[in-house]
């Protein structure tokens, strides 16, 4: 074993990589190609929300966790608000969760869409990538109009929602949904060419047993056979209302092509949402006439845990207030953090070349830092720097 | 003596025709992935940007080998594509200058890649053994193609007798017989692995080995890199048109028609693959290469041997 140690080659693979859009360290252990052991480090980009979170107000803390990430910028606050709103005891208008439902829904079609164009950039197609970035604008167009921002959408409050839908935005939006599912087609084209899929076939495999044991969520676990939902088996918002328009896709193969096909077949079921919304939207209010922040202070002191399915998985939020408006104790358990133990299966035994797709296939959104590792090129030391000594200028 | 003024002056004609293919390229791929793109003279402003800017060589770096590998990088390309310049010109007889451009275009590949390996990063020693085995992997039926070339010439190496034997009959080998045609299309497959685009740029592929052999170089050197890159893909578009679709013209007007030829050929072999594919995994740009241009150039050196014993 000895001799076999010394073919080994340590390749790292991040923190700073054009694989990866945010920062993580994976150490490779590679035998010439082959993908020996992997290792993972996490806190790159640590900022702190959870504790921010433990000073500041509900209200505040509602705008700050809609910054948690860009990208389900509505998953975040919709999933803390229904634990502030469960402990409260408050219930929204039927039309405000309708409205939640249809953001929902429009923002897992723009994330799996940018998914869609990371994975086709990391396969080395290009021109895949700007397509489906060019489908997602029309998706970003009709929520900006909609909700102001194409990113911090800010539409959640308590008891209800902030924007009301009028019938020239309804209009928008199922002309955008229409143009999105014709442009869609061809994407599904692109994705089952000859190249990409075999690049994507039996890559990173995640068997139905592995994906149970290590707790994947979203579409990692559903491409793995697990026939698991929140929407569905768990509905908040509007999806109880909803159940019969739409199906849970599951898929068997495990792999990154069925990881691929899960997504791009959930936008499609996501246009289908979109429509049955608005459709059947309900007249009415869309919050409780009080305001805003005597409704906060009337929380009174209690914990609730609340989960949605967000665009990655299950998206899970423990909440405890103090019932003096402000919150005891906020954890966020992020689908990307639930796919982490996956992922380190997918890589074990993968070639180098598929480890990109891999890791992109779990669509990662890392966000968590505390420190910084120097190495001296000459004498190959390793040394961390704490958070500490930065404040202080040394390092 | 001549020779080599003659090479030494086509060399920024090749290098030229190089870098204006090269914003064709980026133009063309561009509005194929509906983008505005950049202008035509990008690659220009390029050079220019890296020339002006600092050498960096990392500790961990064999110093004279990563210093100087990108300048002979670029010397044997731009040697080899100005030697098939010159001998379209002037018809000059060389004996064995098909093997001599042969040569100095692999040189080139090679001298960068051993150049950025030199550097002690672990993704440039990656990217060296990808890049060996790709490159063994399609110089075998690249070779084989150009010799049904000269089997067709009478046996010669020597480009002029091939070229003289396409004006004699008024046509491009290619067109003239099946075997130059299967040649042609074994050379334009193995045209994806030359140019370093996908589905075969699996030495320089970005999130895979983040620039493969490249990681390292900077500035100037990553210019010279960059022009031995570009001359030598143009310079085997420029070989292929003057071995197989040679058009027969007065000579200073047959050269700049074989230029345009192999700018339609680049287009078509490194362009459009480039955009409208995926990147496979080095295995398979192996296998691939292995059996599908080889077999086809295996098939059209028989088949020009067999063409070439019925004639005599």
């Amino acid at each position: 074993m000895v001799t076999r140690e010394r073919e080994l080659m340590r390749v790292p693979f991040g923190p700073i990589h054009p694989a990866l859009k945010e920062p993580v360290k994976l150490t490779l252990l590679v035998d010439g190609e082959e993908v020996v052991d992997v290792s993972i480090e996490l806190g790159y980009v640590h900022r702190g929300i959870e504790a921010l979170a433990e000073t500041r107000n509900i209200v505040q803390v509602l705008h700050l966790v809609e910054r948690v990430c860009g990208i389900c910028s509505h998953a975040h606050p919709l999933c803390f608000i229904q634990a502030i709103e469960s402990i409260g005891g408050i219930e929204p208008p039927e039309r405000a969760l309708y409205i939640r439902s249809l953001v929902a829904e429009l923002e897992r079609m723009q994330s799996h869409l940018m998914w869609l164009g990371v994975m086709s950039y990391q396969a080395g197609l290009l021109t895949l990538f700007m397509y489906a970035l060019r489908v997602r604008e029309g998706i970003l167009d009709v929520l900006e109009e909609f909700t102001g921002n194409r990113v911090i959408k800010e539409v959640n409050t308590i008891g209800g929602v902030r924007r009301d839908l009028d019938d020239r935005i309804i209009a928008r939006m199922r002309s955008a949904v229409k143009e999105l599912r014709r442009a869609l087609k061809l994407l599904i084209e692109a994705v089952h060419d000859k190249t990409l899929e075999s690049r994507l076939e039996g890559v990173g495999v995640l068997e139905h047993g592995e994906a149970v044991e290590l707790c994947a969520v979203g579409p990692v676990a559903r491409a793995s056979g697990v026939d698991f939902d929140v929407r569905r088996d768990d509905p908040y918002a509007a999806y109880s209302q909803l159940r019969g328009k739409f199906s849970v896709i599951v898929r068997r193969g495990g792999d990154a092509l069925s990881r691929t096909e899960v997504r791009i077949l959930e936008v499609l079921e996501s246009t289908e949402l979109v429509e049955a919304i608005l459709d059947e939207l309900p007249q009415g209010e869309v919050r409780l006439g009080k305001p805003l922040l005597r409704l906060s202070r009337e929380i009174p002191a209690g914990e609730d845990v609340s989960r949605v399915e967000a665009p990655r998985g299950e998206l899970l939020y423990y909440v405890r207030t103090d019932g003096r408006e402000f919150l005891n104790r906020l954890r966020i358990r992020t689908p990307t953090l639930a796919n982490f133990p996956a992922l380190m299966a997918m890589l074990r035994g993968s070639e180098l070349a598929d480890v990109p797709i891999i890791l992109s296939s779990i669509d990662p959104c890392i966000a968590c830092a505390e420190r910084v590792t120097l190495v001296d090129a000459r004498e190959g030391a390793r040394r961390t720097v704490r958070l500490s000594e930065l404040r202080r200028g040394g390092g | 003596m001549e020779l080599h003024l003659a090479t030494a002056a086509s060399a920024p004609i090749v290098l030229l025709a190089s870098l204006v293919y090269e914003g064709v390229d980026r133009k063309l791929r561009a509005r194929m992935q509906g983008r505005v793109g950049p202008p035509l003279l990008q690659p220009f402003y390029d050079l220019v940007k890296l020339f002006s800017k600092d050498r960096i060589i990392p500790f961990t770096a064999a110093y004279p080998l990563f210093n100087y590998a990108p300048l002979l990088s670029a010397s044997c390309a731009l040697a080899g594509g100005a030697l098939v310049f010159v001998v379209l010109v002037t018809g000059l007889q060389l004996a064995g200058d098909l093997l001599l451009v042969f040569y100095l275009l692999s040189s080139s590949s090679l001298l960068a890649m051993v150049g950025g390996a030199s550097s002690g990063n672990p993704y440039a020693a990656i990217s060296l053994s990808r890049g060996l085995s790709v490159l063994l992997s399609y110089k075998l039926p690249m070779l084989l193609s150009v010799l049904t070339a000269a089997i067709k010439a009478g046996g010669t190496l020597s480009l002029a007798s091939v070229i003289a034997l396409q004006a004699e009959a008024g046509g491009g080998i290619a067109t003239l017989s099946l075997g130059g045609a299967l040649a042609l299309l074994a050379f334009m497959l193995c045209m994806p692995a030359e140019g370093e685009v996908p589905p075969f740029d699996v030495t320089t592929a970005k999130t895979e080995v983040v620039h493969g052999f490249l990681i390292e170089y900077g500035g100037p050197h990553l210019a010279l890199v960059k022009i031995a890159k570009g001359v030598s893909r143009f310079s085997t578009a420029l070989l292929a048109a003057s071995l197989f679709l040679y058009t027969p013209a007065r000579p200073p007007l047959a050269a700049m028609l074989c230029l345009l030829e192999a700018m339609c050929i680049a287009v078509l072999t490194i362009t459009v693959p480039g955009t409208v594919l995926g990147r496979v995994k080095p295995s398979q740009v192996v296998r691939f290469c292995l059996v599908a241009p080889t077999s086809i150039a295996i098939l059209s050196l028989a088949i020009s041997l067999l063409e070439a014993g019925g004639l005599a």
